[in-house]
């Protein structure tokens, strides 16, 4: 292997591990894992208290758990990716980092890996978890689940891209937090459930691929429905789900799109 | 060695076709007001920003084609950096050693002597969330000097300090002296540049007005001014007295203020 790509591997390498380090001591680390297990707390306790004790089916069991899993990571890759391009220029820390004989690049990649691995490793363990109480309860876990994780993994790659974008987009951290949230959370629902509503598949939103993650357990499929209207006519409504490729080929456009963005926006940043 | 180097903000010249040639292993002082463009040039120097045109070496590196080679045998203290928080002071510089390549048996070796050398040895694993900016700063020059390089980038070192702590670092500058180092430190601050410095580099407007030995641009410049404030009106008798002092050029009053124009060597002046 060429020298310089192997020394600019080892400078990621290190990069990564300090990084990470970080993360693991920060508030943000705590406060991801304490949403982690709210929600685990929080769908056993509900299904315990609504449905008198929990799912003996291993899908049905795996659905509850699953099902907003992308709520979770929205707010993972926010604290996590949002913050991590800004923070360098907002706490002056690039004053440090930038003049190490070092590319930029570099750099770049060894805070992103850092993210999705501390953020990857939570939601895995979520998983973990979830998958040894279904082996409790039902005896079993849903070979779907796996497939879930997957499609998970990649809607954090997916949304990672757009918070990594929206840190070297903006000054602060904390404005690119607060955008990174508005804009998963509200303005691409909003605009998806919009569109679903007058029967269009909102194929370009990350969000509207996330619903796979769920329903690779549940497997609904695309519906329409006509009701007739008051009057006459009639009013159609499709409840749309992504195929597993669809949702795949988003999530990893999207990853692709705006990590090489935000990448090309931090190489070319001055302080 | 800063050959035509230019920055330009929208209209503004920051740096305007800057050539500078730093001596091997001396102490030069890169002396301007504020907004001289010091800072912009040391930014460049420290692939912080992008000249416009021209180029800056390190070691015959150009830093705006080969950053990382430029700086593989730099140390830089650029204003006043920023920590990590959540890392402690022996972490802090093992990253940042481990980025340069140095092994954890070096590492091991030097970093111990590097928070002696800043007196910050008691403070080696307490997270730097909790030090004052006049530790930060002694921890930030202590990791130019981990990898022994040939050249050091200070830009204001002791900005922001309080007197004790501007006193501290000047000492650990004056100890790196006596080194086979090159260094290159910006400063608005004529008596803290004259005190540390070998060479001067004085710069105003972007462009460079004279670089020569220390001794040399006292001389050339011939006089220094004293400004004091005056709280009453200042007679012009007075003022002709302050005028017939020995090594005092001459005497007047500038927006309130006594100007003093003195000449003569250090110790006249004094």
């Amino acid at each position: 292997m060429n020298d310089g790509i192997a020394d600019d591997l080892r400078q990621i390498g290190v990069v990564t591990k300090y990084e990470m380090l970080k993360h693991v001591r920060s508030r943000k680390m705590m406060i991801f894992v304490s949403i982690a297990v709210l929600l685990f707390v929080l769908i056993t306790a509900l299904n315990i208290i609504f449905e008198g004790g929990l799912p003996k089916d291993p899908t049905k069991f795996m659905e509850g758990y699953v099902s907003i899993i992308d709520l979770m990571l929205i707010i993972g890759v926010s604290l996590f990716c949002a913050s991590t391009i800004a923070a360098e220029f907002e706490e002056r820390t690039a004053l440090l980092m930038f003049p190490r004989p070092m590319k930029r690049t570099s750099f770049f990649i060894g805070k992103v890996l850092a993210c999705y691995i501390v953020c990857g490793a939570i939601l895995i363990a979520y998983y973990i978890l979830c998958m040894l109480l279904s082996i409790l309860n039902t005896g079993s876990v849903d070979t779907n689940t796996f497939g879930s994780l997957g499609m998970a993994l990649m809607f954090m790659l997916g949304a990672g891209g757009f918070a990594l974008l929206m840190s070297s987009l903006f000054k602060k951290g904390s404005t690119a937090v607060i955008v990174t949230i508005a804009s998963l959370l509200l303005i691409l629902q909003i605009v998806s459930g919009i569109l679903e509503t007058f029967g269009h598949e909102p194929a370009f939103s990350v969000t509207y691929a996330a619903k796979d993650i769920a329903n690779y357990i549940s497997g609904e499929v695309t519906q329409s429905s006509s009701f007739p209207m008051p009057g006459g006519g009639e009013f159609n409504l499709s409840v749309f789900y992504p195929s597993h490729l669809m949702a795949f080929s988003i999530m990893a456009t999207w990853a692709v799109i705006t990590t090489v963005l935000s990448a090309y926006l931090f190489s070319k940043k001055e302080f | 060695m800063i050959e035509g180097l230019s920055k330009k903000y929208g209209e503004f010249m920051a740096v305007d076709d800057l050539t500078i040639s730093v001596k091997k292993n001396s102490f030069t002082g890169f002396l301007g007001p504020n907004g001289a463009g010091k800072s912009t040039t040391l930014k460049i120097l420290t692939n912080l920003i992008r000249a416009t045109s021209g180029s800056a070496f390190l070691n015959g590196i150009d830093v705006t084609k080969n950053a990382k080679d430029a700086l593989m045998d730099v140390g830089t203290v650029v204003e006043t950096p920023e920590f990590y928080t959540y890392l402690t002071p022996v972490e802090t510089m093992t990253y940042l050693g481990k980025i340069n390549g140095m092994s954890s048996e070096s590492l091991s070796v030097k970093i111990p002597e590097i928070l002696e050398k800043v007196k910050m040895t008691e403070w080696a694993d307490k997270r730097i969330g909790t030090f004052s900016k006049g530790m930060r700063q002694r921890i930030a020059l202590g990791q130019s000097l981990l990898t022994e390089p040939s050249v050091i980038i200070l830009d204001e070192p002791t900005s922001g300090l309080d007197p004790r702590g501007m006193i501290e670092i000047r000492e650990i500058l004056k100890q790196l002296k006596t080194r086979d180092l090159t260094i290159f430190m910006s400063s608005h601050m004529l008596y803290e540049v004259s005190d540390l410095c070998d060479r001067i580099a004085m710069i105003n407007h972007g462009k460079l007005l004279v670089h020569d030995t220390t001794d040399a641009v006292m001389n050339r410049t011939g006089a220094r001014m004293v400004k004091i404030k005056a709280l009453g009106n200042i007679s012009q008798n007075t003022l002709d007295d302050i005028a017939s002092l020995p090594n005092v050029l001459n005497a007047g009053m500038d927006d309130g203020n006594i100007s003093i124009r003195l000449n003569g060597g250090d110790v006249e002046q004094a």
